[in-house]
């Protein structure tokens, strides 16, 4: 199945590459360092030592386009760290009149969100988990997109026949669950679980501008990516209790019907931003987890946001952010296991020196409204050293002790705070 | 002279200057008619694309090179559309910038993050940030378009020995200015030199716009820049914005200013 995807990926690519066309490539190779707060468990990785690359070649035409884009990682002192994800190979080409309709096929990283911290409807790549929790890397996903350009905007078909496996940190990952978890089982209606990733998925957008204002709707059929039960599914009933006949170590996702719309209103030097989806999930089965038996269910999640921007006499920029999830449906404590933010508020302070150098110093801080004592804070500092190397370092804290005998939210994390360095040559 | 003639005299004499104060044409009038004229001069150039190189100087005289790529789209009735693709400094490279400026309201911009896959919308408000860590800001590099400024016009002079209006604009949007003097040569219908001067209505930045070039699209004949120089008189730092392969007249579709085309 492999060579066939390549060969079909190749395949346009040896037609258009006679055509005259433009090459161009561009990567970077990084040095990354974290070190984390001392923890008692010396099995732990405390610091993280890793090499970072991503290199990206595309080849264009005025009808045509090829892409592949890749990103890995080495880490020295975490392997489970170790990665190389596609994030985009594809082709895509331009057809009919005026060149109004598109097709795409391939690996392909969608970004649909609006706001900066909370991310409700963008949900179609796997995420890499040990990454920041607010902005989680992606993998690309194997799409296929048919798209029809419209006077003001744009609607997209998509088939996505493939699940990628998300990225879990392993078991010595400050970030991880502290077990290695097994590979990612699909449940896919009926009872019916799979690790193979190829099924149906689909959906469809449409985005527009109307006035000054963008907005977007979407609807997705779909293995849902954002409420993963982790658990297991080899249990048996004795006596109305569920007893495991495995460790209840293995990630399990449902599949889902989601609509979700984002829009961005601009006024004045304001962005008002709203981001929301409501999913329902094909419930048919219970997995047994830590916290008794679970499956997930349907909700509503929805970002209200606003970014306001100052303009300096110096030519810098002070850009303010302030975000709110909230969830609806599940019970208060069923939403507190599903989500990391439920009820959050997500406030941010950007300046951008707007210098030779692009100096810029963010601050925000994640705080959960509902559940005391939950709070993500995160300060960085970055500028280029060069036309071609840049250093960013900064502190993430994380301060949410543990309340109950199970962790939730933040709490997974508490104790994990970790300063780190990152220095990139690109090219 | 008879009474009966003095009085015809005089109402000729008072119909006169009634008429003659009717039609003359105060410096606001004027300075509006002549931005018109040049507007109009400038109008019909369809497209244009090329790449342009943006030299940064400090105060000590070092220098680093931005280098980005563009094209813009003439829209007949309102502002222009135009796309920025970076290409260095190379953390940058892929980030592109679609504006659709109005003239009636604000402008439209995106931003495509080719880190993230994203398109984001922004904010056209901040016009006086600086571009790039330049000397120039986003609204020296903006449409100019007639409709957000109040004219008046100063004087006829010379400028490095061409005939020149000097005018006064005064921006009527959220501006990083208090006003602008430009330097208009007759013969180009564009800019010799461009005094900017910031809120405190102190002399800000110098911009010498150099070695026009005639292009000539359908028939029309018109004046581009080689370059603009702009001098931070404050900072007395110093930048160079540059064009190279710029070609006029270029017949660009809709779809390449679209918004879903920067994520293409």
């Amino acid at each position: 199945m492999r060579f066939l995807l390549l060969t079909l990926f190749l395949l346009p690519f040896t037609i258009f590459a006679q055509e005259a066309g433009t090459w161009s490539g561009q990567g970077e190779v990084g040095f990354e360092y974290r070190r984390f707060e001392s923890d008692v468990n010396i099995q732990n990785a405390d610091t993280g030592v890793a090499i970072l690359s991503r290199v990206q070649s595309s080849f264009e035409t005025d009808i045509y386009r090829h892409v592949f884009r890749a990103f890995g990682r080495v880490d020295q002192k975490d392997n489970d760290r170790s990665t190389v994800i596609v994030e985009d190979g594809y082709f895509s080409m331009l057809f009919g009149e005026g060149s109004n309709w598109k097709v795409l096929a391939g690996y392909k990283l969608f970004n649909w969100t609006a706001t900066e911290a909370f991310h409700p409807a963008d949900q179609i790549n796997s995420r890499n988990y040990d990454s920041n929790v607010e902005s989680l890397e992606k993998k690309g996903e194997v799409t296929i997109e048919l798209e029809r350009t419209l006077d003001n905007g744009s609607f997209a078909l998509y088939f996505f026949p493939k699940f990628e496996d998300p990225i879990f940190p392993g078991n010595r990952s400050r970030l991880g669950f502290g077990a290695d978890l097994e590979r990612v089982i699909w449940v896919d209606g009926g009872n019916a679980t799979t690790n193979q990733n190829w099924g149906v998925q689909f959906g469809g957008r449409f985005s527009f501008t109307l006035l000054e204002a963008d907005f977007s709707f979407h609807f997705l059929h779909h293995l849902d990516r954002s409420f993963p039960i982790i658990g297991t599914h080899r249990y048996t009933m004795l006596g109305g209790t569920a007893i495991p006949t495995a460790f209840p170590t293995t990630p399990y996702y449902f599949r889902s019907n989601q609509i979700g719309m984002t829009a961005v209103i601009p006024w004045e030097s304001f962005l008002f931003k709203i981001e929301a989806a409501t999913r329902q999930f094909e419930n048919d089965l219970f997995i047994y987890t830590v916290n008794g038996l679970r499956r997930p269910e349907d909700n509503t999640e929805v970002a209200l946001g606003t970014e306001w921007s100052i303009a300096h006499d110096s030519g810098a920029e002070t850009y303010f952010y302030l975000e709110t999830q909230m969830m609806f449906g599940p019970t208060e404590s069923r939403m507190e296991e599903m989500s990391l933010f439920q009820s959050d508020l997500f406030l941010g302070l950007r300046y951008a020196f707007n210098d030779i150098m692009g100096k810029e110093v963010f601050f925000s801080t994640i705080i959960d409204v509902k559940r005391e004592h939950e709070y993500l804070f995160n300060i960085s500092y970055s500028q280029r050293l060069s036309d071609i190397w840049k250093i960013k370092t900064g502190l993430r804290h994380y301060d949410a002790p543990q309340k109950e005998a199970t962790v939730k939210g933040l709490e997974l994390y508490d104790g994990d705070s970790y300063a780190y360095l990152t220095v990139t040559r690109f090219f | 002279m008879g009474l009966k003639k003095i009085s015809h005299l005089l109402i000729l004499s008072f119909l006169f200057m009634g008429f003659s104060s009717l039609y003359a044409e105060t410096p606001e009038e004027k300075g509006l008619r002549l931005a018109k004229e040049f507007e109009a001069a400038n109008n019909g150039f369809i497209g244009e694309s090329g790449k342009t190189e943006l030299i940064l100087i400090d105060a000590h005289g070092e220098k680093v090179v931005r280098i980005m790529k563009g094209k813009s789209k003439e829209v007949i009735g309102d502002g222009d559309k135009s796309i920025s693709i970076f290409e260095n400094p190379k953390d940058v490279k892929g980030t592109k910038m679609l504006t659709w400026s109005h003239k009636n309201k604000d402008d439209q911009q995106w931003l495509f993050l080719p880190s993230v896959r994203r398109v984001k919308k922004i904010s056209s408000k901040n016009k006086s940030a600086s571009f790039m860590g330049s000397e120039f800001s986003y609204e020296d590099l903006g449409s100019q378009e007639v409709e957000k400024y109040k004219f008046k016009w100063l004087k006829d002079t010379k400028f490095t020995g061409l005939d020149c209006y000097v005018i006064e604009r005064t921006p009527t949007y959220k501006s990083g200015y208090s006003k602008q003097i430009s330097y208009i040569a007759k013969k180009y219908s564009n800019p010799l030199k461009v005094e900017y001067y910031d809120r405190k209505n102190q002399l800000l930045k110098v911009a010498l716009f150099e070695g026009y070039e005639k292009h000539t699209v359908g028939g029309k004949s018109m004046y581009r820049p080689k370059s603009i120089k702009m001098d931070n008189v404050q900072t007395k730092k110093k930048s160079i914005f540059s064009w190279k392969n710029r070609k006029i007249g270029v017949s660009f579709s809709d779809n390449e200013f679209r918004k879903n085309n920067l994520k293409r």
